[in-house]
């Protein structure tokens, strides 16, 4: 009865094809009848004309749950196969169901290489589970980022949108590189990382040449994350009048990024920086790096959970990780992994020193609490006067909103 | 390419970002490297200059300076850390130093001009001919032009000071020092809030964490505020001659709306010549200007609080806030024609001095 109403809407779609609500309507029967690859297919188009739609955006958290997204022939490891059926995305569930398959290829860059490369494939262990916090940053990454990577039908319907790449910013140590390391994890794509501070170090004069044959290599392995860290080393503003290599260099990553000559489908770039407003202006123009993604020291629940991903697998007893946090205001994810460092040091210090062993306890954690000052604080100094003073297009509202909170 | 020239190449574009602590990261890596490296010390001593780290900054110069006595990079540096440290006086002589050993190096007859333009008192004509030969040597280095705008301006001649800043516009659009010091030079007059609040927020945007445009804008602001004195006065009048007429209390509000509506549309107007937020920045600013500006606002915000009061206040209460309206407002005055008398003695001091 079902595939006698599902035929009979697919008809009338078919000769109204711009009318969304039918169009939704019969995705949502197909979910339920469990064909989810042909509902995506429906809910990408709904999406494509409106992508604002609350209803769709939930149909395709539900279509995408039901069905085996299929992986692209040329992927070097299946994607993610979520096998229940759940309403938005399981974290665990999918950690669980990639389980040993996350395996990075391994390009070889060997086409006349000059040298040791700039960048190499990573091995990723991390996963956005690991990633304490953030939940904000998580999601929009899962719905800019994750959710098309892992569909080729919606990558193919948003091809053009795509287009250029997502920019991380925000403090040191807040987890921009933990996280993009984390999206790699959860893609089993390929994932290359490399930070422009080296491509700029390693071959001064050659930079150029690199960001291109970087670009190759990441168009070879497509799918791929291609992220790109210290993006503010490549030069900044204050550099366009200098006749530096960094000029010439940031001039090919915007060819490349532009995609001139070249096709991008499936290279999906993600940049990082802690200084945002030392980029490049040109390298943020739309198409490119133009959307921006503010990576915040962890909230008070954020910091219980980085603690204790920090302190599993250390020998602790009677940690009380809620009054840590409390203790532990405007310390970056950075700080708490050198508070633990530092507790886990005082407790063998004094084991070596007393010649019994014991467990790493609170007064090991006051003690070294003491001791330790946030490190964000210059950054955000400059961020306030930033904030106040140069945020003409309104590109640093979120920003300036989260300073106004914390004062 | 070495490893020190390497890290100096890299500490060089830090600071060009404007981000002084991490070069100073990387230079003293490069020192740690070679510590007889004058172009580390060089680049060092720029860093802690950006930090505004003057003492520090001067004793590297020394160093730069010891390390390489023909390096006229080394002297030139010192002596912006000297100008820095409030030293001008030595700053002259280090830079004159830099300019002895090059003679053709626009750098150290720019460094040279500003160490003049800052020593106590000023050494405009020196300055300006230092400054003009920079130019002469360099007709692209913007900086140059911002000290001999200066310098103009210093002269009495700030027509072609402006004219100056402007040309050197027209080579970098986008040079924040020159919008800064064309803001500067009408803040010194009083004159064009709109226009120095235009060039102001271009240096701003470009430059926000240079604290002496952060000084400008909070003088702008004072200077805007003190512009509104003149609706507020003729509200004053207005009403004083309604309470004297006695007229009914809507009078007074249509009066008070007037003025309320008209001190609104210039303060919509003033926002947007400045930087964007002007309620976040301008927040604290009575905290930041020099005492005597601060008593003078205060007294004004208590004159207009009462002017407000006068319009909105049942009458027999608006006779007495017009009283005190006027009272506050002779006081300001008193006030205001004090600290100038004290200024000008004071400057007059200097000058023979
Ligand atoms: N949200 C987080 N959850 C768990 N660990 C975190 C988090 N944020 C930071 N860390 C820890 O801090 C370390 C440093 O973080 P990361 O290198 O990602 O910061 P970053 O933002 O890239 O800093 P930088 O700007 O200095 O490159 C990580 O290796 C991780 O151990
Ligand atoms: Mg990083």
């Amino acid at each position: 009865m079902d595939d006698r109403l599902i035929e009979s809407l697919t008809a009338a779609v078919t000769s109204a094809p711009a009318d969304l609500t039918l169009r939704l309507h019969l995705a949502s029967l197909l979910v339920e009848a469990g064909r989810g690859p042909e509902a995506i297919e429906h809910v990408a188009t709904a999406l494509a004309a409106e992508p604002t739609s609350v209803e769709a955006r939930e149909l395709m958290a539900r279509a995408m749950g039901t069905s085996p997204a299929p992986a692209p022939p040329s992927a070097p490891t299946p994607a993610a196969e979520p096998s229940e059926p759940s309403s938005g995305f399981d974290w665990h569930a999918a950690e669980s169901d990639l389980g040993e398959r996350v395996g990075p290829m391994f390009v070889d860059g060997t086409t006349e290489d000059p040298g040791p490369a700039p960048y190499d494939v990573e091995q990723v262990g991390v996963r956005l589970a690991d990633v304490g916090g953030l939940t904000e940053v998580k999601k929009r990454l899962e719905a800019s980022f994750l959710a098309p990577l892992r569909n080729p039908e919606l990558r193919a319907l948003y091809g053009k949108s795509l287009r250029g790449g997502l920019l991380l910013y925000g403090p040191p140590g807040c987890g921009k590189t933990f996280l993009a390391k984390a999206v790699a994890g959860e893609l089993g794509a390929s994932f290359l990382h490399v930070s422009l501070a080296d491509v700029l170090d390693m071959y001064i004069g050659q930079s150029e040449r690199n960001v291109k044959e970087l670009f190759e290599v990441a168009r070879s392995s497509a799918p791929c994350v291609l992220f790109l860290d210290e993006l503010d080393a490549i030069g900044g503003k204050r550099s366009l009048n200098r006749s530096s290599g960094a000029r010439t260099t940031v001039n090919q990553l915007l060819t490349e990024l532009d995609g001139v000559g070249s096709d991008n489908e499936g290279v999906f770039v993600l940049a990082a920086t802690n200084h945002p407003w030392d980029v490049d202006p040109a390298l943020r123009r739309p198409g490119r790096l133009d959307r921006t993604l503010l990576v915040l020291p962890p909230d008070r629940d954020a910091r219980e959970a980085v603690l204790r991903t920090h302190l599993r697998g250390r020998p602790v007893e009677r940690i009380d990780t809620r009054r840590l946090a409390k203790a532990t205001d405007g310390f970056s994810g950075a700080d708490l992994a050198h508070l633990c460092e530092s507790a886990s040091e005082n407790a063998l210090m004094d084991s070596v020193g007393s010649g019994q062993v014991r467990m790493i306890g609170m007064t090991d954690f006051d003690a070294a609490l003491a001791e330790l000052r946030p490190s964000i604080g210059p950054w955000m100094e400059t961020a306030r006067n930033v904030a106040l003073y140069a945020n003409a297009s309104g590109e640093y509202d979120d920003l300036a909103t989260w300073l106004r909170k914390r004062r | 390419m070495s490893d020190v020239d390497h890290l100096l190449e890299r500490a060089s574009a830090l600071l060009e970002l404007g981000r002084p602590a991490d070069a100073e990261h990387a230079a003293l890596e490069a020192l740690a490297a070679d510590p007889t490296s004058a172009p580390a010390f060089v680049v060092l001593t720029r860093a802690l200059d950006g930090q505004r780290r003057f003492d520090e900054a001067v004793g590297a110069g020394r160093s730069a300076v010891a390390a390489d006595p023909d390096l006229a990079d080394a002297y030139v540096a010192l002596a912006w850390a000297l100008v820095g440290d409030g030293r001008a006086d030595d700053a002259v002589a280090v830079a004159g130093s830099a300019v002895a050993l090059e003679p053709h190096e626009p750098a150290c007859h720019h460094a040279l001009g500003w160490a003049l333009l800052s020593s106590s008192p000023p050494r405009h004509q020196e300055a300006h001919d230092a400054a003009a030969r920079a130019i002469e040597l360099e007709p692209g280095a913007t900086p140059a032009y911002s000290v001999l705008g200066l310098a103009l301006a210093g002269l009495g001649r700030r027509r072609e000071g402006r004219k100056v800043l402007r040309e050197g516009l027209r080579i970098n659009p986008h040079d924040p020092y020159l919008h800064n010091n064309l803001a500067k030079i009408d803040l010194d007059r009083g004159l064009r809030i709109g226009r120095t609040g235009r060039h102001l927020s271009a240096a701003a945007g470009a430059i926000p964490q240079e604290p002496v445009v952060h000084r400008n804008l909070d003088t702008l602001l004072v200077r805007f505020a003190m512009r509104l004195v003149w609706p507020t006065l003729v509200a004053l009048s207005v009403l004083r001659l309604q309470v004297a007429l006695d007229a009914p209390w809507w009078s007074r509000a249509v009066t008070g709306a007037v003025y309320a509506g008209l001190a609104g549309l210039m303060v919509a107007w003033f926002s947007r010549q400045v930087p964007r937020g002007l309620r976040f920045w301008a927040r604290g600013v009575l905290a930041r200007v020099a005492l005597p500006v601060r008593l003078i606002a205060l007294a004004m915000l208590a004159f207009a609080a009462c002017v407000v009061a006068t319009a909105f206040a049942p009458t027999s209460l608006a006779a007495v806030t017009e009283q005190a309206a006027g009272v506050l407002l002779r006081l300001a005055f008193v006030l205001a024609a004090v600290l100038l008398v004290a200024h000008l003695v004071q400057r007059r001091r200097h000058r023979r001095g």
